[in-house]
């Protein structure tokens, strides 16, 4: 059916404004356990999601294309208890920018066979010890299009395309060590020889992990990853406008300019690079894409808005109208658009090599993975997490690997802590909810080690 | 069309082949103080298709029924298995289970399709409005979930299982502020069933919110916790997450066969102090994570994971039985169509002890006392693990004294689960939630107040 379709039955039905939302994907993993390939699996998803306003209320309801009326019924019925926020209209600005370099027929169709082989390079090149266990991990690869479509007569589609892999190794000698790696793109750019090679090679690193000799406060330079999963359940909602305006952020909005961080970070929503793997045209409601400011230079500079949050705060939207469940595997768990971050971008002038970082750091600790990260305090931003993976450093060097270390900080306290940044800065999906990151190396100062 | 999808399969030579064919419909409303925030409805339906050929996995699923594209699914399910058999030496197969020709639909007392959703907005509202009363509380939003899942399961061993299973949520998250300090929580409650599950298992949705919107308030003005080693009483919902992260995620059969469970090869020897016994069993009527057959079509049953601190069994797919040797036990488990069951586990939970709680707090002379769960993580292979209690409050001299904040533990789940030296009598489960492993399915945890004598306490 086509969107303007849905668009009249669902005015001719009773609405006075819809909004239809397509998606459309395929995606194909390869899975490896212990030691083999043992696993290949994918699936075609379809839906549809649409929003109706009615009398100033809002009702949403998912479908297949055959329940259009069925589901547009169901979306006027729950209109009636709806949010009613005051001059809401659904988005009219249609001024989307082209997008590049983030879809590749090369990935979207590529031969299973191809991405076997692939999978398999990656999980022999872990194994650099004869020990060594591949327990856990793959490949996997597709596209995803989408549509949206309102009754101001916006159009906003993209496509996306999208390969990732990752390998966790472990080493059962002297004692138990593991190690995981992970990459992903949008484009067939990733060695993932490399993936599993330093998968395989921290496992090597952790053999005969002691414990932490001299805790305190100290340096932690962070693993990309390791960044992210931190800020993803603080920072990151707390620069959302609504948890803002509503008093659950230690962000407030009249804190606006205000220094939150050290001088010279900023943190930036980068919503057009496509190095971000949630990189469109438009966010899930058609709002337009674009770089937003949130920390710059140190100091606060934005919140993210939806349609919603934005009208009820007398924001403007900001591209960030997400609908979480509804990239990759699961449209049909579609929820309406919320704030939610795309690309999380974070940019430091003090950028150096990964060896220069670490012969910064007169005591400290390289943190390469934690646990417990979603447990933080989204309010407070304070976080308690053990790690698994760590290594003391002394004068510069690498001194020991360390079994277990609780770190307890604050999401602002991180952010005023920190003295440099690597130069390479990866992608990184978020843990649990569909953000990313484009994140660096990050050495802070100043955190509890225990 | 299931049915000839079986035949086809067959004649294309696969060794086995199952089918899990699924309509979903779900109600969910989303509360914000007392303003709606979301409302929505929605339905699918969709098909999973898993091939094992020449002792290798191929799955597809599609959303679109129609017939060309489960065709199309099959094929292309057929395909990987054949491209991924070429790919190792190891060959993998089904342990055999009888073979089942059955029909179980969990009807709901109060049907969520039937029930109004001004009755679920009332009692959305309703918690919003008590919680709210409380003084200090400055937030509160509520959330309603209901889902009903109709499945169909054919194999080509000739089972042929239908399901019908309903499950509702509710769910409440509460902010107090005071000046500069602010302090949030999380309480649900649910479980198989529709509306009356909640009177059924006489949790208290509204009791719940208030409950929780006090202890946001208390949290204010908590201290931070010493940290270091110490005695620490766990209340049932906290022993009911270490059940399932520290113990139950390490007898997953499918990670003890990729070499990460530290239960590796320790059936039979003692993993725990004798006073511990741990149970999954997803029999349990109302209860969140409960199911009448796995996603393989093998019935759902009780496991005694440990019994008085020995390690009896492992939680077992067909797969991984085939693999070890063992009995299937029901614990094949998928998210949804679109993916392909793992083991998982149901209702995980430390069974009762003999203890009142006073006497596990009267002899503690420095402690915590931990209740509820922000959650927690587990490196199996390692056995370590990390969680964090919503509330807490430090033990002298054998009294509750003043509350603490972000009070978190991590340790290794073994020295833990000796470390245990005595358990309560007052089990209940705790609250309900989804387990994720990549995917998500929803699961309940339990137990009485335990007491560990030493375990790793962090601050923030």
């Amino acid at each position: 059916m086509e969107p303007e379709d849905i668009i009249k039955i669902a005015e001719r039905m009773g609405a006075d404004e819809a909004e239809v939302f397509f998606l459309r994907g395929t995606e194909t993993e390869i899975s490896v356990e212990n030691n083999q390939i043992d696993f290949g699996g994918g699936g075609a998803s379809t839906g549809y999601a649409i929003r109706v306003l009615k009398d100033g209320r809002i009702g949403f309801s998912y479908f297949s294309e055959e329940n259009t009326e069925k589901a547009i019924e169901s979306a006027l019925k729950l209109s009636k208890l709806g949010k009613n926020v005051e001059g809401y209209s659904f988005l009219k600005d249609d001024s989307f920018p082209v997008v590049d370099g983030i879809y590749s027929d090369d990935v979207a169709n590529m031969d299973p066979e191809e991405a076997l082989r692939m999978t398999k390079e990656m999980f022999e090149s872990a194994l650099l010890h004869e020990k060594m266990v591949v327990a856990g991990g793959g490949l996997g690869y597709g596209y995803t299009e989408y549509y949206v479509y309102n009754s101001h007569g916006v159009y906003a589609e993209g496509k996306e395309s999208s390969i990732g892999g990752g390998i966790y190794a472990v080493l059962p000698d002297k004692t138990v060590s593991n190690g995981t790696a992970f990459r992903v793109s949008h484009m067939k750019d990733i060695d993932f020889n490399e993936v599993g090679k330093e998968a395989g090679q921290r496992a090597l690193d952790t053999q005969g992990a002691g414990k932490l000799e001299k805790p305190g406060k100290m340096k932690i330079l962070f693993h990309p990853r390791t960044f992210a999963s931190l800020i993803e359940y603080t920072t990151v909602p707390q620069l959302y406008g609504n948890r803002a305006h509503r008093g659950e952020s230690v962000y407030r909005p009249e804190m606006l300019g205000e220094q939150v961080a050290v001088k010279g970070l900023s943190l930036y929503d980068d919503q057009l690079n496509p190095m971000g793997m949630y990189t469109a045209p438009s966010d899930d409601e058609g709002g337009v894409s674009r770089k937003l400011a949130l920390i710059e230079d140190g100091n606060l500079a934005g919140f993210m808005y939806d349609s919603i949050s934005a009208a009820e705060f007398g924001a403007e939207q900001t591209g960030n109208g997400m609908r979480s469940g509804a990239r990759f595997k699961s449209p049909r768990d579609s929820t309406p658009p919320e704030t939610v971050a795309r690309n999380i971008a974070l940019e430091f002038p003090e950028a150096k090599d990964f060896d220069a970082l670490v012969s910064e750091m007169d005591r400290g600790v390289i943190v390469y993975s934690v646990l417990g990260a979603h447990t933080a305090n989204a309010v407070t931003g304070d976080i308690s997490v053990n790690s698994p993976t760590l290594f003391y450093v002394e004068g510069g060097e690498i001194k020991y690997p360390v079994a277990s270390a609780m770190i307890g900080t604050n999401s602002t306290d991180l952010l005023k802590g920190i003295i440099a940044v690597s130069r390479e800065r990866r992608p990184v999906t978020g843990d649990i909810s569909g953000m990313s990151f484009i994140m660096p190396h990050v050495l802070v100062d100043g955190i509890n080690v225990a | 069309m299931e049915e000839e999808l079986i035949r086809k399969a067959l004649d294309m030579g696969a060794d086995y082949c199952d089918i899990r064919t699924a309509r979903v419909s779900g109600t969910s409303l989303e509360l914000k103080d007392s303003q709606v925030e979301k409302a929505i409805f929605g339905e699918s339906e969709g098909m999973g298709i898993r091939v094992l050929y020449n002792g290798a996995w191929g799955f597809y699923s599609t959303h679109d029924m129609s017939e060309a594209s489960l065709l199309n699914a099959l094929e292309t399910a057929f395909k990987l298995a054949k491209a991924t058999s070429q790919m190792g030496e190891r060959k993998t197969g089904m342990a055999d289970v009888p073979v089942v020709t059955d029909t179980v639909i969990w009807q709901p007392k109060k049907d969520p399709m039937s029930t109004g959703i001004k009755e679920k907005h009332e009692l959305l509202r309703d918690m919003v409005t008590r919680a709210k009363e409380v003084q200090g509380i400055k937030t509160v939003s509520a959330g309603y979930a209901d889902k009903t899942l109709y499945q169909r399961l054919v194999n080509t061993d000739g089972s042929d299982v239908r399901t019908q299973v309903t499950r509702t949520y509710v769910r409440a998250s509460l902010v107090a502020k005071d000046g500069s300090n602010i302090s949030s929580l999380v309480v649900s409650a649910g479980g198989t069933g529709g509306f009356e599950v909640f009177e059924q298992t006489g949790q208290d949705p509204i009791e719940n919110a208030v409950e929780g919107a006090e202890s946001a308030v208390r949290l204010l003005h908590a201290e931070k916790s010493p940290s270091g080693l110490m005695p620490v009483i766990s209340d049932p919902d906290l022993t009911g997450v270490f059940a399932h992260e520290a113990l139950g995620h390490a007898t997953e059969a499918d990670l003890v066969l990729a070499g990460d469970s530290c239960l590796e090869g320790m059936i039979g020897e003692m993993v725990g102090s004798e006073v511990v016994t741990i149970i999954d069993d997803p029999t349990r009527a109302n209860v969140y994570g409960s199911f009448p057959y796995d996603d393989e079509g093998v019935k759902a049953r009780k496991k005694v994971l440990v019994e008085n601190g020995v390690l009896k069994t492992y939680l077992l797919s067909r797969e991984t039985a085939f693999k070890l040797g063992m009995e299937p036990n029901g614990s094949a488990r998928a998210e949804s169509i679109a993916y392909r069951p793992l083991v998982r586990m149901s209702n995980t939970f430390i069974d009762n002890g003999d203890h009142s709680f006073e006497e596990l707090v009267e002899d503690i002379k420095l402690g915590i006392y931990a209740k509820g769960s922000r959650g927690g993580q587990v490196d199996t292979g390692k056995g370590t693990f990390q969680f964090s209690a919503q509330e807490a409050f430090l033990i002298e001299n054998g009294e509750i004294t003043k509350p603490l904040k972000d009070v978190s533990f991590g340790g290794r789940t073994l020295e833990i689960l000796k470390s245990i030296d005595a358990v309560g009598n007052d089990f209940r489960f705790g609250h309900p939630g989804s387990c994720g492993k990549g995917q998500w399915v929803p699961v309940s945890d339990g137990g009485p107040h335990i007491r560990i004598k030493e375990a790793n306490v962090g601050g923030a």
